[in-house]
């Protein structure tokens, strides 16, 4: 009696729970990326599945053709996103599996539409995981970006969310990079959310063949390219890789700066590498005018230094920081003023009034667009150098 | 209990037909001072050398010298060049010291009967421990003569306070049992418990320590054993001084000590022997075993086959590639590789040694080569069945590498049917019935569960503090300071 009542209970905690989805690995087809482009009516859905035989390490099975692409992508069309993925599964041999899809790739003119269209089915659906790359493909078609074989990493999806990683740590090119990030940015008052953007270069046909990784430099290609500025859910514009950055300081979501900058009059150019840039937004009221102030701190090392200036001398130094900083606080009110023309407000300064100024805010909500651009920003840069690395010397000192 | 005869011949007698006139049983019929006197002893079991050179010898030399004796059995016990002479008096007793080895002398008209032990050393000899092995520390190990394993163990603690109860059980076998402890630091209590329990056995015969611990430890249906079982003098001397029980059976080479705890059988001796910082890695590195030997084939199955998201993109991408064209699922697949070990474990324990290094070319071959050649199991389900294996080695006591058997093949079953949920539930029911367990009144999961701040320095670390200074306090009752002050 003991035993069968211990029985029924084991079986019960086992069978009376929701989870009952066995699947075999063979059976599943791993979507490692997504690509949503407009249509007419409906969306147009391509998926790129792993081809499992041809990645994988170790002995590959018998059977596998080197003709094979270690990819494949399948395409519909539907009302909605489910059932266009729903009706790939008529033509591929495998279920599809959504818990690894790494990427979202998402095409211009759909962006432009708006992209709470579709953004429902990613934030509802238990299977896929939230924590996924978005990117906007600013030159072509989604689908065809997916399909370009890329040398080095054999996945495409693995391949250009890897790019956008790195991209991230080096630029600072997008702060809103996975879905959940987004969905956050489109929820928060005051604040406009940034895809990453990438382009296509080359021929897209030529790209999706396996000729396009059996050379040292492959004809069609996929690069970083800066990122888009959305204005609620629509893409209203681009920023491009140096723009970026200051965008990224703003946000603090940039650790390290490769900054260049002329030191002479005569066209010379030095570089510095600032490590730990903090990047400070402050909101201010000053007689019902709404101000805001950018402080910018980090501290500098000398990479490169193309200027008949002697690095032994602490005044000079000195001078070197100051032009540095100029040069940093001129980058910034260069964005600054990109954005303000794009009108959306990335930066999140209505943000930090209904933060910090919320009955002012309050009064102001409505005319809010005409407000940002006309809003007065003051920028500050306090970048000190600490190292001029390995020589005192400069090469043209001699 | 039946007097022995005054008459010597009846007496022999006797003895002819209740051993069926066993080839073995030698009687040797002499006079002496005219009075009829036997010399009756088991050849297979005495040492003959004992027997001619002392007994017959000092018999001769009175007959010859004519010495005038009154009463012979006095001048026997009291004259006869040997350091055990015993007095028998009942038919039991002198068939249990006859067939023990022991030579007896019955003299016509005297009710008593001399025995003087004259037993031939009938054991393997003291040898290096072969089961427990160990990098530093001492090499010798229990054997299966009771006298030479106590010897061992009083050779490590010359201590008065070492006390030693002996009972003989088994109906048939007449099998000594000793219960070995310290005065003074064991419970008396748990000591006259055991003692009275191993009094009450009822059985013909006691082959191994086992027989004895089974029957009195009441814990049947437990996957775990309550009872550490050693074959190290050296290591059941370290847990007398902390107060636990040892029981030594004759005729078998392990030592059981009680009470145990899980903790237990993942410490070695050796852990006293080596500087702690290392020790405590190894430690380490045994807990890390012994999860991986229940969870891994479980999570594997589960990650596999439910719970799809749990893993990185890349490994699934991998585990993908090698289940391509394996034609069963991996449940299947994982229960037929454990199968396939298991057959390979007991055939190479049970082989003669010469066909065993055959035994684990094929082996390996048929594990490691064939099958993944052949797409009948996948290269990482060899990994997987290979680590598990290796890691349920850790313990050097074959029940509990037994035990976690059972319980990796529940974790495996569960798994198959609900992914990481089944691992979780498997764990619930390892939990609860593990701490269900109580080794003689101590629960199964201490020092952890209930949790004893003062024991945990010999929980998952052992502490400099215990290895020198202090004893465990769960075993022992008194005298818990080791240094004096």
């Amino acid at each position: 009696m003991k035993y069968i009542k211990f029985f029924i209970l084991t079986l019960s905690i086992l069978l009376l729970t929701g989870c009952w989805n066995y699947r075999e690995l063979e059976d599943l087809l791993i979507v490692s990326a997504l690509g949503i482009d407009s249509n007419e009516d409906g969306f147009d859905i391509s998926v790129e599945v792993i081809n499992d035989k041809m990645v994988g390490g170790g002995e590959q099975s018998s059977g596998s053709s080197s003709e094979e692409t270690p990819i494949v992508v399948y395409s519909s069309k539907a009302k909605t996103i489910r059932e266009a993925i729903d009706k790939i599964i008529l033509e591929s041999p495998k279920r599809l599996y959504l818990g690894h899809m790494n990427l979202l790739v998402i095409s211009e003119d759909i962006a432009k539409k708006g992209i709470n269209e579709f953004l429902d089915y990613f934030m509802r659906d238990t299977e896929i995981r939230k924590t996924f790359f978005t990117t906007v493909v600013k030159n072509a078609k989604a689908s065809d970006v997916l399909k370009i074989l890329q040398p080095i990493e054999n996945i495409t999806a693995v391949s250009i969310q890897s790019s956008l990683e790195i991209a991230n740590v080096y630029y600072g090119e997008f702060s809103n990079q996975t879905l959940e990030e987004i969905v956050r940015c489109l929820f928060t008052t005051g604040r406009n959310p940034t895809i990453a953007a990438t382009e296509v270069t080359g021929d897209v046909k030529k790209g999706s063949k396996n000729d396009n990784v059996s050379t040292t430099s492959p004809k069609t290609s996929i690069k970083v390219k800066g990122t888009t500025v959305f204005k609620g859910d629509k893409l209203v514009g681009y920023l491009n890789e140096k723009e970026a950055i200051y965008y990224a300081v703003v946000r603090d979501k940039i650790d390290t700066i490769s900054l260049s900058f002329p030191c002479d009059k005569k066209d010379n150019y030095a570089n510095i590498i600032i490590d730990g840039v903090k990047g400070k937004l402050k909101a201010t009221v000053d007689k019902d005018e709404p101000k805001i102030a950018i402080d910018i701190a980090g501290n500098a090392a000398i990479t490169e230094f193309n200027c008949k200036i002697d690095l032994k001398k602490p005044s000079n130094i000195k001078k070197i920081e100051e032009m540095a900083n100029k040069e940093i606080v001129k980058q910034m009110k260069k964005t600054v003023k990109k954005v303000k023309e794009l009108n959306s407000d990335i930066f999140g300064f209505e943000e930090q009034f209904y933060r910090n100024h919320y009955k002012y805010w309050k009064k102001k909500k409505d005319k809010w667009d005409e407000l940002f651009k006309d809003i007065e920003v003051k920028v500050k840069s306090d970048i000190k150098i600490e190292r001029i690395s390995s020589s005192v010397e400069t090469a043209k000192s001699r | 209990m039946e007097k022995i005869d005054i008459n010597a011949k009846k007496v022999i007698d006797k003895i002819k037909k209740q051993t069926y006139n066993s080839p073995d049983i030698i009687v040797k019929e002499l006079k002496l001072n005219d009075t009829e006197i036997a010399i009756v002893f088991c050849e297979s079991m005495a040492n003959s050398i004992t027997i001619n050179d002392f007994i017959l010898e000092f018999l001769q030399e009175t007959k010859m010298n004519e010495v005038k004796i009154s009463n012979i059995y006095q001048f026997l016990e009291s004259n006869m060049p040997t350091h055990k002479v015993i007095k028998v008096n009942n038919y039991k007793d002198l068939y249990y010291t006859l067939l023990s080895g022991f030579t007896l002398i019955i003299i016509n008209g005297s009710s008593d009967v001399i025995s003087i032990e004259t037993k031939a050393a009938l054991d393997s000899g003291i040898a290096d421990a072969k089961n427990e092995k160990v990098m530093k520390g001492p090499k010798d190990s229990f054997t299966e003569n009771y006298q030479t394993n106590i010897g061992l163990i009083r050779k490590r603690i010359k201590s008065e306070s070492l006390r030693l109860e002996e009972h003989v059980i088994g109906s048939k076998s007449n099998t000594k049992v000793g219960i070995v402890y310290m005065d003074g630091i064991a419970s008396k209590k748990l000591v006259d418990q055991i003692s009275k329990k191993i009094k009450n056995i009822d059985i013909d015969a006691v082959f191994d320590s086992n027989y004895v611990i089974e029957t009195i430890s009441g814990n049947k249906k437990k996957t775990f054993p309550i009872y550490l079982s050693t074959e190290r003098p050296d290591f059941v001397s370290i847990n007398l001084l902390d107060g636990r029980i040892a029981i030594i059976v004759e005729n078998t080479p392990y030592v059981i000590i009680v009470p145990a705890v899980f903790n237990d059988f993942f410490l070695s001796s050796e852990d006293f022997y080596q500087k702690n910082l290392n020790v405590n890695f190894t430690r380490i590195v045994r807990l890390i075993a012994l999860l991986i030997t229940i969870l891994l084939p479980a999570i594997y199955i589960s990650v596999s086959t439910y719970n799809h998201e749990a893993i990185p993109t890349n490994l699934l991408i991998n585990f993908a590639t090698q289940r391509q064209g394996v034609p069963l699922p991996t449940v299947v697949e994982i229960l037929m590789m454990m199968v396939v070990f298991e057959i390979l474990k007991e055939t190479d324990t049970r082989a003669p040694s010469a066909i065993g290094s055959s035994l684990s070319i094929v082996g390996t071959l048929v594990l490691g080569q064939a099958a993944v050649a052949a797409g009948i199991v996948s290269p990482i389900t060899i990994i997987v069945v290979a680590t598990t294996s290796i890691s349920g080695l850790i313990s050097y006591s074959i029940d509990v590498v037994n035990g976690i058997r059972w319980w990796r093949i529940i974790f495996i079953v569960l798994s198959s049917f609900a992914g990481l949920y089944g691992v979780l539930v498997a764990g619930l029911i390892f939990v609860i019935n593990i701490s269900s367990i109580k080794s003689f009144g101590i629960p199964y999961l201490t020092p952890f569960a209930p949790f004893f701040l003062k024991e945990q320095n010999n929980g998952v670390f052992l502490s400099n503090k215990r290895k020198f200074n202090v004893r465990s306090r769960l075993t022992a009752k008194k005298d818990i300071e080791r240094q004096a002050k």
